[in-house]
């Protein structure tokens, strides 16, 4: 299964890609929105983890369009502590899933794996 | 030992301080994260070492030019890195920063609590150097 992974904290993005591959999943890793947003023109991935501060394009705006174009792809977004106006707002947009960084290994293999069985 | 310390908005916050010269770096969380693979723990360690004083430089040019823009976003940026090695006097004053140049106010504190960062982030260096060469 195929999980695209938008981070710009770079030591993020590693941790998500071991774990995630640690667990079985085919990765692909980009750093911000708009990135994304061009990898999902070609890529139709199982699973999207993204992060919501990132440049050129943010992950509220990553979340809206994949809400209008893939709405049957789960949405993982990952947040920092103080952001939880901004989480909240997420869910309204249809995010199935959050959490708060650094994550806990585990914990982000048991919610991704709750996600894709579905 | 502890400090206190003030926020803008009157709370009081205590930071450890490392006076006992006590590892600055916990590394139980990347340790569990690796299950072991120290090939990827090295790899973490040197992407901290290689990024970490990019991101410093950036928030030092925002302090330059008191740019809480810059700073909260240095700031935000670097918080959830130190927090896969585990620095958590970093992290927290990082937080503190965030806070204060979101709100634009404290601005002497900022740069007082920048001076700390910089300060652990070097004793940080120094372990995580040594690390590798063990």
């Amino acid at each position: 299964m195929d999980v695209l992974i938008a981070e710009d904290d770079l030591m993020i993005l590693k941790t998500l890609e071991f774990r995630l591959k640690k667990d079985g999943y085919n990765t692909h890793t980009v750093e911000n929105g708009q990135a994304a947003i061009e990898m999902l023109e070609v890529l139709k991935p199982s699973l999207v983890i993204t992060d919501l501060m990132m440049p050129f394009v943010t992950g509220m705006e990553l979340l809206h369009y994949m809400k209008e174009h893939m709405p049957d792809v789960p949405v993982i977004i990952l947040s920092a502590a103080g952001q939880e106006h901004t989480v909240t707002e997420a869910f309204k947009l249809g995010a199935d899933d959050f959490m708060t960084k650094p994550f806990s290994p585990a914990e982000l293999s048991l919610r991704v794996k709750r996600l894709l069985e579905i | 030992m502890v400090i206190n310390f003030t926020t803008f908005n009157h709370a009081t916050i205590t930071f450890m301080t490392n006076s006992e010269n006590l590892p600055v770096c916990n590394l139980d969380y990347l340790n569990s994260l690796s299950g072991g693979n120290s090939e990827f723990e090295e790899s973490m360690m040197k992407l901290y070492l290689n990024l970490t004083p990019i991101e410093l430089d950036k928030i030092s040019t925002g302090l330059d030019n008191q740019d809480y823009e810059i700073i909260k976003n240095g700031a935000h940026k670097l918080i959830s890195s130190v927090g896969v090695l585990g620095i958590t006097q970093m992290k927290q004053r990082l937080v503190e920063i965030e806070k204060l140049a979101l709100a634009q106010a404290q601005f002497n504190q900022i740069v007082l609590l920048f001076s700390e960062v910089k300060e652990i982030h070097a004793k940080a260096e120094v372990e995580l150097k040594a690390f590798l060469k063990q």
